[in-house]
């Protein structure tokens, strides 16, 4: 009788599937001391796996391309990580990530809320039918939908880091068989192949009208909310929860050409990144009001207030809803940013206690701190903070407080931590991190990075890179300083 | 080293770079670079370090200089300055502190 062919499992994804072995088809890889390794045959029989909290981490996916018939995979954390300890996070790595890649076989994959997730390349998925990417706080590229041939659903939003999708409108224009489109508002400009000079992919802006007649489409951003709760120990905590603010087509489109026209009329076009940030804080100051009445009765998130629309549509919302409406601006001039949930007010002030030292799993901050607040951190611009809410709030005051002059638009961490307390994550993981993107172009730009390049390296892979394009005209200038 | 990982590792650094560079960038060489790149070759960009730490291949510098000279140099003065390094580390000519204050106008 011929060998049959064993395959070994990483010992993480071996436990995980054998399990399933055991508890499904009562087959045992218990009997005297483990066996990770595994029949071609019983590696088939798992079709579905599913990680959270208790059951994933890094290294849970290592090894699970072997598994051939592997249809449906979901792994999500549910703990809000802006207050969590690294080392607390449960979440896949780059291991993990490079697995699922390979995974072939898949037809639904969901991915929620992974701290370490930074990229994920889905081009060799071939067989995928429904994408969900959802509040995966570090993603910065989700490459290769446009190689998805039967795509049916893809839902992507609340990944803060997610700037845009390349090729993103090409996909949505070639699926035909797309018909649920979740994403974040963020994410529009990239859906409708939105450029810099204002053109538009027509064919992909009529393929989404098509898909939202028939109730598939809707835009989502994923906000923050104080919300307090008793923890184990009787203490009252203030923790973020995240609520899911849902826009509709059209409203999505209104919002956009608000934005648009916003631009138009407070920024120049070919503006510095600097000269950016300041028009269009500027503009928020100026034009939109703080919402006091639904803010008091704690009814904002209701009324949408935390979201980019009411900012840039009503023209009221609360902190949250600043920094988005400022976010999506900005986004439309190509420039990077992401919100930064704090609360206002200085450390050990009003007893909010210094979070480096109260660190735990969840307590944020002590009884009775009143609520969490936005502002935005200007990624493509050497890291700068503004705050729109409050600058909004000092503009239009019509008291002895009044202050026209933006106090805190464009400051430094240090010169922000001074009046808010930053959330654990960019206050103290974070410290140090995240070299701005500008400081990484400076060394190209200043020639640093050149330092021992020949002529001949140059010449020959500037062949490599094809004869000479025209460079696209659109009038831009380099970011960075005015 | 080969030639898409070359692809690759400049990829990286265009994704790590603010949007301005893509913009003065032809999307036909956007295309080349993102077609061209080895997908199993992932080379991450570390936010922490300098680029000039990072172990990028001389090769992939050699083609960021090349995109600078083409398509992302402001001024005739900018490309002309780029172009006497490269001409200079070519003859390995030893630079004078002179020159190095006009080519690095960032190094102190």
């Amino acid at each position: 009788m011929p060998e049959t062919k064993k395959t070994r499992l990483p010992v993480s994804l071996a436990l995980t599937v054998a399990r399933i072995l055991r508890d499904k088809h009562n087959i045992d890889h218990w009997k005297g001391s483990f066996d990770d390794s595994f029949t071609t045959e019983e590696l088939s029989k798992i079709t579905e796996l599913s990680f959270d909290d208790n059951s994933g981490g890094q290294g849970c996916c290592t090894g699970i391309e072997l598994l051939p018939n592997l249809k449906k995979l979901s792994i999500q954390s549910h703990k809000n990580t802006a207050y969590v300890s690294p080392d607390d996070i449960v979440s896949i790595g780059d291991k993990d990530v490079a697995s699922i890649e390979k995974c072939k076989s898949l037809e639904t994959l969901k991915i929620e809320n992974q701290e370490r997730l930074s990229w994920l390349d889905v081009s060799l998925l071939t067989n995928l039918r429904k994408l969900e990417v959802v509040g995966n706080p570090n993603l910065e590229q989700l490459d290769g939908l446009d190689k998805v041939p039967l795509l049916n659903s893809l839902t992507c939003f609340g990944n803060e880091g997610l700037f845009k999708i390349e090729k993103l409108d090409k996909t949505i224009e070639s699926k035909p068989h797309l018909q649920h489109l979740n994403l974040d508002v963020l994410l529009f400009p990239s859906a409708i192949g939105y450029q810099y000079s204002g053109q538009t992919n027509e064919k992909a802006i009529g393929k989404i009208k098509r898909i939202a007649s028939n109730g598939g489409c809707c835009w989502t951003q994923a906000v923050v909310a104080s919300n307090k709760t008793v923890d184990g120990f009787g203490t009252t905590i203030t923790q973020g929860t995240t609520y899911h603010c849902r826009l509709s087509n059209p409203q999505m489109i209104e919002m956009h050409n608000c934005a648009c026209q916003i631009l138009e009329d407070n920024v120049q076009h070919a503006s510095s990144t600097l000269r950016t940030v300041v028009g269009v804080e500027n503009y928020l100051a100026r034009k939109v009001s703080y919402d006091r009445e639904h803010a008091k009765e704690k009814e904002g998130i209701a009324h949408g207030d935390n979201g980019a629309y009411n900012c840039l549509v009503k023209k009221y919302c609360v902190c949250e809803g600043y920094a988005r409406g400022m976010q999506y601006l900005l986004a439309l001039k190509g420039i990077r940013s992401h919100t930064v949930h704090c609360i206002g007010g200085k450390p050990d002030e009003k007893g909010i206690s210094n979070l480096t030292t109260t660190l735990n799993r969840f307590t944020l901050v002590q009884p009775d701190l009143g609520r969490l607040h936005s502002i935005l951190r200007v990624d493509d611009c050497y890291c700068y903070y503004c705050d729109p809410c409050w600058d909004a709030g000092k503009y239009q005051h019509t008291g002895a407080k009044k202050d026209q002059t933006l106090p805190y638009c464009l400051l430094t961490k240090s010169e922000i931590s001074k009046t808010h307390t930053l959330s654990i994550q960019e206050r103290v993981f974070n410290e140090g991190q995240k070299k701005s993107r500008t400081d990484i172009a400076d060394e190209i730009r200043y020639n640093e990075l050149f330092l021992k390049t020949k002529a001949s390296q140059m010449e020959a892979q500037r062949k490599q890179l094809g004869p000479q394009k025209p460079a696209p005209v659109r009038g831009m200038i380099l970011s960075g300083r005015s | 080293m080969n030639q898409k990982q070359v692809y690759s590792e400049v990829y990286a650094v265009l994704s790590a770079l603010n949007d301005d560079y893509l913009k003065k960038t032809p999307q036909e060489i956007l295309d080349r670079i993102n077609d061209k790149r080895d997908r199993n070759y992932r080379f991450r960009i570390d936010e922490n370090i300098p680029l000039k730490e990072q172990n990028l291949s001389p090769e992939a510098i050699a083609m960021l200089a090349a995109l600078k000279l083409d398509y992302w140099c402001e001024s005739k003065e900018e490309k002309e300055e780029l172009e006497l390094l490269l001409k200079a580390n070519d003859k390995d000519v030893k630079l004078s502190s002179n020159l190095k204050k006009i080519l690095f106008k960032n190094v102190q």
